[in-house]
């Protein structure tokens, strides 16, 4: 059975999914994206069928059972090929959406397809999916008005955090002087949020699986302030669980990342869900099995299109 | 009469639709908010789940005449650009979403973050079932007949050399454009509307993209879709921006 690995093959996540699949008994094919054409190539056609070429093996693609995809932000050329800027933007872009277009047309599991989970990259268009899906959402606004944002930020009794509107990564933080200055200065749109008190809970869901890892850290945002940070498994109601599950799902998901405020009233607010989450980081120092999971989709399902 | 609903339409000075339509709204009372995109940065929004303001008043419908990558913040310094641009649309898109606005066009997450390219479209389209041309990925020297669409375009070329098409990962079609038709609100502005145009125009206003041109191909199948077209004449360019204007104005009047 032949599973891939595509895109950036560094990536500890592919390069970790890849070992577990090895130790199942997959054949790992590794698909790097700077190497199509030349380690690599493939074809395909609209009703699914077509071959992969790795070195001077080729088989069809309906042998394939699964492709992991792990995509790089500035991926590199071909070796030996050098571009001007612009020559080079272009390049990439073309092969970048060439390579999206197979993932959304191949006939077999894909973790996960480009199109899936896109709303990530707008937090109000997640927040809102999320609350329609019965999440409970904490209060938010996006604003870049100074004004509107110490409004809501009084209603809440001055316990709010921002974040980027965007999906790009960036710190959460504390409103404060700073922040009101610099919109008073004139900037973007930033979305203030209600602060939740408790302990972060990350769940990890694989199809109709999920894995619930606890974060305690006295930061506002963990990923950041690695210090005292603490992670352990932990339970949540079988009904959010499913309730994860099933959005994913309906994202076109197979796996995702739910971040979670867990309350002392063990009240849930969701924060938003990633669809490329870095799942090492919690399966590591929890011990759960979210890559064998992975690896387990991959090799189980079988998609018509 | 809906006198003094606000309407705000982003676009670029030049965007003659643009100017027909704002033209079209004042003339039914309308109170409009013209925005250059690169300056949408410097107009202050609230938006939550529900709401969305601008200035302190909440539009009623937004016209959109943006399409990605377009500069957004200008002012903001070059290395934040990318970030100021992404933050802006990012607030801009759920706006264009919430059900009370009407938007010109309204975008899905998935296809506004697939760059609107035609190879979104596509997935999209046939993802609801409308017939979309065919296509072949990667290497495509088996057939002759083929001409390479660029995903950054939609103009067909001859398919490059077997090397490069298989390092691109190309997408090639033997199918040829046939003829091209604009969608307006469902509508499909055609004598004769075949049903894969008026599946095509019924899924996309559906989803609220009310103003698309589809270019089918000799089998009745969608090449590509594009949601800020150009107009055969400035006969039909009126004709479509009043019929945007009257959608526009139905939803004002219908609080």
């Amino acid at each position: 059975m032949h599973i891939c690995l595509l895109g950036d093959l560094e990536d500890l996540a592919a390069t970790y999914v890849g070992w577990i699949a090895r130790q199942s008994g997959c054949t790992v094919l590794e698909l790097a994206e700077g190497a199509l054409g030349i380690a690599w190539d493939y074809e395909l056609d609209d009703s699914g069928h077509g071959t992969l070429r790795v070195g001077n093996t080729r088989l069809r693609w309906e042998t394939v059972a699964g492709v992991f995809v792990r995509m790089n932000p500035e991926p590199p050329l071909p070796p030996g090929l050098t571009l001007d800027a612009e020559y080079r933007f272009g390049f990439l872009h073309e092969r970048r959406e060439g390579l999206h277009q197979l993932l959304e047309h191949l006939p077999c599991a894909v973790v996960n397809r480009p199109s899936a989970g896109r709303s990530n990259a707008s937090k109000p268009y997640q927040m809102a999916e999320l609350e329609a899906a019965g999440f409970d959402v904490p209060r938010w606004i996006a604003s870049n008005s100074a004004e509107a944002v110490l409004a809501f930020t009084t209603e809440l009794g001055g316990r709010a955090i921002y974040k980027a509107s965007s999906g790009l990564r960036s710190r959460v933080r504390r409103v404060d002087a700073q922040l009101i200055e610099r919109l008073q200065a004139g900037s973007t749109p930033t979305v203030v949020q209600e602060h939740v008190p408790g302990i972060d809970v990350r769940v990890h869901t694989v199809e109709r699986r999920a894995f619930a890892c606890a974060v305690s850290s006295d930061g506002v945002d963990y990923r950041f302030e690695h210090q005292g940070t603490c992670y352990e498994r932990t339970s949540i109601p079988e009904e959010l669980a499913e309730q994860c599950c099933a959005f994913a799902m309906a994202s076109g998901l197979v796996l995702a990342g739910f971040d979670f405020r867990r309350t002392p009233g063990d009240e849930y607010r969701c924060l938003e869900m990633n669809p490329v989450p870095s799942f090492l980081p919690y399966e590591v120092p929890s011990g759960l099995p979210i890559g064998a999971a992975i690896v387990e989709a991959l090799t189980r399902q079988r998609v018509h299109r | 009469m809906a006198a003094g609903e606000l309407v705000v339409v982003v676009a670029p000075p030049s965007d003659a639709f643009a100017a027909a339509a704002v033209h079209s709204l004042r003339g039914k009372q309308a109170r409009v908010i013209v925005c250059e995109p690169k300056n949408l940065v410097d107009l202050p929004v609230v938006l939550d789940s529900r709401r969305f303001e601008v200035d302190g008043a909440a539009p009623r419908a937004i016209v959109w005449r943006v399409t990605p990558p377009m500069l957004l913040s200008v002012g903001i310094s070059a290395e934040d650009q990318v970030f100021a641009d992404a933050e802006v649309v990012a607030a801009w898109l759920w706006a264009l979403n919430l059900p009370a606005i009407y938007s010109v066009n309204r975008y899905p997450a998935s296809v506004w973050y697939g760059g609107l390219h035609w190879s979104a479209w596509h997935t999209w389209l046939r993802a609801r079932e409308v017939y979309v041309a065919a296509l072949h990925l990667g290497d495509a020297s088996a057939n002759r007949k083929q001409r390479w669409i660029p995903f950054h375009s939609h103009t067909a070329s001859p398919v490059p050399d077997a090397t490069a098409a298989a390092a691109l990962g190309i997408a090639a079609s033997a199918a040829e454009p046939a003829l091209s038709v604009l969608a307006v609100a469902g509508d499909v502005l055609h004598p004769t509307p075949s049903p894969t145009m008026q599946a095509a125009a019924a899924a996309l206003n559906a989803s609220g993209v009310v103003l698309a041109r589809l270019t089918l191909d000799c089998d009745d199948r969608v090449l590509w879709v594009d949601t800020t077209p150009g107009f055969d004449t400035d006969e039909q360019l009126s004709r479509v921006a009043h019929r945007v204007a009257d959608e526009i104005h139905a939803h004002l009047l219908a609080r």
